[in-house]
């Protein structure tokens, strides 16, 4: 399958970048860290090594998808190595499908690595792991699938600096959409009211996928909202590429 | 002076060429000297200030922005923007303690940790006893408590903090009760909360609330000592105690007939919650759809 | 077969600049390839050849106007399985070796999965690149590069080449390689299309050729037709001739180089070529060669050059 020489590819880009490895292995001397952390906790060390694990991850993996997916497109595109990609018997939709999936195989191998890490971590400082912190982990990835999605939209035509920028900000902003819909519910005015709402739902509500206070806490954590919010990643996600995709088709090299 | 400056040339010019071996030496040796230059002068420049660590962490914790502000800008990672709050907070508590036992930003701390993670109960608990014991900020303490009771309800701990600030600081016995009487409901409670809930009804004048604890007590518990210090209470409390055996005994009745009733008669519980295996079974089958 | 390569007034605009200026790279191009010949495209830099060549193999899409490859167009996905495509100093994935790199381009090609191996080691061996298969990409040279990307034009045995620049930054022993690939792809049948700026390999291998300015189309046709056949000059190189006949023949000659102890002379008649015979007998020098030159491309397409600029001036 063609689209399985491109994920293959972009897999073997990623793995090989001396950045990816340098992140890992820093965001586990973040997680081992929390051995020297866990006794200046008082009490509260098993949270706070769980706390620092689950923020790891998340982080590290996010600035993967951000940085490295930022460049994907732009890179292949400046140093022309996509003359003799397009030039072949592949469709252009499949390309950006392939990398997007390339570069979500090399993120699910880094959360792989860290979650094992963490587990690893937390059976050595004698805490029990719970599998409800998978759950987080899981979400996060769902999460990833948004983020690196719009790194990719954004390097199908903007500069990497300028594609992480973008994609940094709508990572952030993503974070805050609540405060957007309390700005509606708040306000006489309906313009502000309408403008509120469609950006609330246009934008990606990446609050959803923090579940880390509730995994660390036991907190029951509903099936059904977890599925939802795994169809929600699943759907956004595959907009924006569609998106990157229609843009991508009529580019010219 | 054009003399000197031809023989430094020659002088230069005239040397040989280093080998590999001798510039990795003199690189070493550049490095080595260099860092210790710097580690001295850093040395200097501390005790020059004269200012400490623990100075800073107060200065810092001066500065620190507001939860409300924290929040949002940390976005996702809000849990470990709390657990460095709680480590500087017990490391400002800790050089205070050791000081000069003045604690005025404590209050800010805590209530930064407590917008920033509303079910970290360890930090609601550890920071009511000190601000109310070591602070004496108990109205700080007690509103921190209330904030913690609310996001985590069933937490036994916050109940029984708030009664024993108010037994032991406030004076206000009913409040006492009436918190010591929540916390001895929640699960996994201490067993002597309930005795404490009347005790503090009792002595604030809530003579009927404190009745009830001690019948109830009588009627249910098996531990002899503990039915002979109900007993010995109630009669404190003006209660006869063959009234309260006769009342207790149709009681039981009533209630071996009902629960009869109700053994005939199958009946669904749909709030009841999910025991660990299925919620397992549900999500293994949730992953595996998708 | 046929008409391989076919554009009808094929027009590409760029737009560029903040206020998205439109530039015109080619205007109205109407070419056409034939079945197993090599044709040749030439043209000064800037004069639209890579655009046309974009466009042939789905790299960028025409303005107006349509593009077509073995009678269908260049959008079509489909027929890009019968081009492959050399593009001028190419690039590949630094991080891959030669194997890796051939083996996704089968992938992505559409070669059978059986026959990957095959193919890989056949066309790693035909640019002689065996003993480099597991070397990485990164520290090849230009010419290893180059034979390289001719490797992975080839891999799935298309019908039609199209190669950009490919003898560019080659050394002549390069060049030589390339140019017997060129002509052993034509007698396996396939028709090639190269852009190139050196002449000489043109009017070694070409059947046709077409000269483009400024997104124009000057000329096109076979060589034989835009040189002609017609002789321009003789030259004549001989040896033995003192100062006094070579003041003799510089009256008679279009050019006298004289050098060492030989002189060249440039004729543009045969009777003029019998006059310098007759004087060599006479006096007792010796011939060492005679040849007959006629136009070459160079002159052709610098003349072609100079009549369009001064057309827009």
């Amino acid at each position: 399958m063609k689209i399985a020489g491109v994920i293959l590819n972009t897999f073997r880009e990623a793995i090989r970048d001396k950045v990816f490895i340098t992140i890992i292995v820093i965001a586990i001397l973040v997680m081992v860290s929390g051995k020297i952390v866990q006794p200046l906790a008082m009490g509260e060390g098993d949270k706070v090594v769980k706390d620092i694990g689950l923020n790891s991850i998340t982080l590290f993996s996010m600035l993967i998808a951000i940085l490295v997916g930022g460049r994907l497109v732009y890179k292949e595109v400046e140093k022309r190595t996509i003359y003799l990609v397009v030039s072949r018997p592949i469709h252009r939709w499949k390309f950006i499908i392939g990398k997007y999936l390339g570069l979500l195989l090399v993120l699910f191998e880094t959360l792989l690595i860290m979650v094992c890490a963490f587990y690893l971590i937390l059976v050595l400082l004698k805490i029990s792991p719970n599998l409800n912190l998978l759950l987080s982990v899981l979400l996060t990835f769902c999460e990833l699938w948004i983020v690196t999605a719009l790194a990719i939209f954004f390097s199908t035509f903007s500069t990497p600096i300028t594609s992480s920028v973008f994609t940094f900000a709508l990572y952030f902003i993503g974070h805050l959409t609540r405060d957007l819909k309390v700005l509606a519910l708040m306000s006489k005015s309906p313009q502000v009211k309408t403008l509120s709402d469609i950006l609330y739902y246009l934008l990606p509500n990446l609050a959803n996928f923090n579940i880390k206070a509730d995994v660390v806490h036991n907190v029951y954590i509903e099936p059904k909202v977890f599925m939802f919010t795994i169809i929600y990643a699943l759907f956004y996600s595959s907009i924006i590429i569609v998106l990157s995709c229609l843009i991508f088709e009529r580019k010219d090299f | 002076m054009a003399n000197y400056s031809n023989m430094t040339l020659n002088l230069f010019q005239s040397r040989k060429p280093l080998g590999s071996i001798e510039k990795w030496f003199l690189t070493i040796v550049f490095l080595v000297i260099s860092g210790i230059i710097i580690w001295t002068i850093q040395f200097y420049l501390d005790l020059s200030r004269q200012k400490t660590i623990g100075t800073k962490v107060v200065e810092e914790l001066m500065y620190f922005p507001s939860g409300k502000f924290l929040k949002p800008a940390v976005i996702e990672y809000q849990t470990a923007m709390a657990d460095l709050v709680w480590l500087r907070a017990i490391q400002y508590y800790g050089q205070h303690l050791m000081t000069n036992q003045r604690y005025e930003y404590l209050d800010h701390i805590f209530d930064i940790l407590s917008v920033l993670d509303r079910r970290f109960t360890g930090a609601f608990h550890f920071g009511s006893l000190v601000l109310a014991w070591d602070a004496r900020q108990v109205q700080g303490a007690l509103k921190l408590l209330h904030i913690g009771i609310n996001h985590n309800p069933l937490n036994w701990q916050l109940c029984f903090d708030a009664g024993f600030i108010n037994y032991m600081l406030t004076k206000d016995y009913v409040a006492a009760g009436y918190y010591f009487e929540i916390a001895s409901k929640l699960p996994e409670t201490w067993k002597i909360t309930e005795r404490w809930a009347a005790f503090s009804y009792a002595k604030g004048g809530a003579t009927n609330l404190a009745v009830e604890i001690w019948s109830s007590i009588y009627a249910t518990t098996e531990n002899r000592k503990l039915k002979e210090l109900a007993e010995r209470n109630l009669i404190k409390l003006g209660i006869d105690p063959k009234i309260l055996r006769t009342q207790i005994n149709a009681d039981t009745k009533e209630n071996n007939n009902q629960i009869i009733r109700e053994n005939q008669r199958p009946v669904k519980n749909f709030n009841r919650r999910p025991n660990r295996s299925q919620i397992f079974t549900r999500y293994f089958l949730v992953l595996i759809l998708c | 077969m046929g008409r391989i390569i076919v554009t009808e007034n094929l027009t590409k605009d760029y737009r560029t600049g903040f206020r998205m200026q439109s530039v015109r790279a080619i205007e109205n191009l109407n070419l056409e390839v034939e079945a197993r010949e090599i044709f040749g495209f030439l043209g000064p830099n800037g004069a639209g050849k890579t655009t046309t060549i974009k466009i042939l193999v789905g790299l960028a899409q025409p303005t107006s106007g349509r593009a077509m490859v073995l009678g269908k167009p260049t959008t079509d996905v489909t027929i890009k399985k019968q081009i492959g495509f050399l593009p001028e100093s190419p690039y590949f994935y630094e991080y891959l070796n030669p194997t890796e790199y051939l083996y996704l381009c089968a992938q992505l090609s559409g070669v059978d999965k059986d026959i990957q191996k095959k193919q890989v080691e056949k066309y790693l061996a035909l640019v002689r690149l065996e003993r480099f298969a597991k070397m990485s990409i990164k520290g090849f040279s230009r010419g290893m590069l180059q034979r390289l990307g001719i490797a992975q034009a080839l891999i799935h045995n298309p019908e039609v080449v199209i190669l950009d620049e490919p003898m560019g930054g080659l050394d002549p022993i390069g060049r030589r390689e390339f140019r017997d690939i060129i002509l052993s792809l034509k007698t396996q049948g396939k028709t090639i299309f190269f852009s190139t700026h050196i002449l000489a390999d043109v009017e070694m291998i070409c059947d046709r050729v077409a000269i483009l300015l400024n997104g124009k189309l000057i000329n096109t046709g076979r060589l034989d037709d835009i040189l002609g056949t017609e002789i321009e000059t003789y030259e004549i190189l001989i040896k033995g001739m003192d100062r006094k006949m070579i003041k003799v023949l510089e009256r008679l000659s279009e050019k006298v180089i004289p050098s060492e102890d030989k002189v060249l002379v440039e004729v543009k008649s045969e009777e003029e070529v019998e006059r310098i015979m007759v004087i060599i007998r006479e006096v007792g020098a010796k011939l060492v060669s005679l040849v007959p030159r006629r136009k070459t491309l160079e002159d052709h397409f610098l003349n072609e050059i100079k009549k369009e600029r001064l057309k827009e001036i």
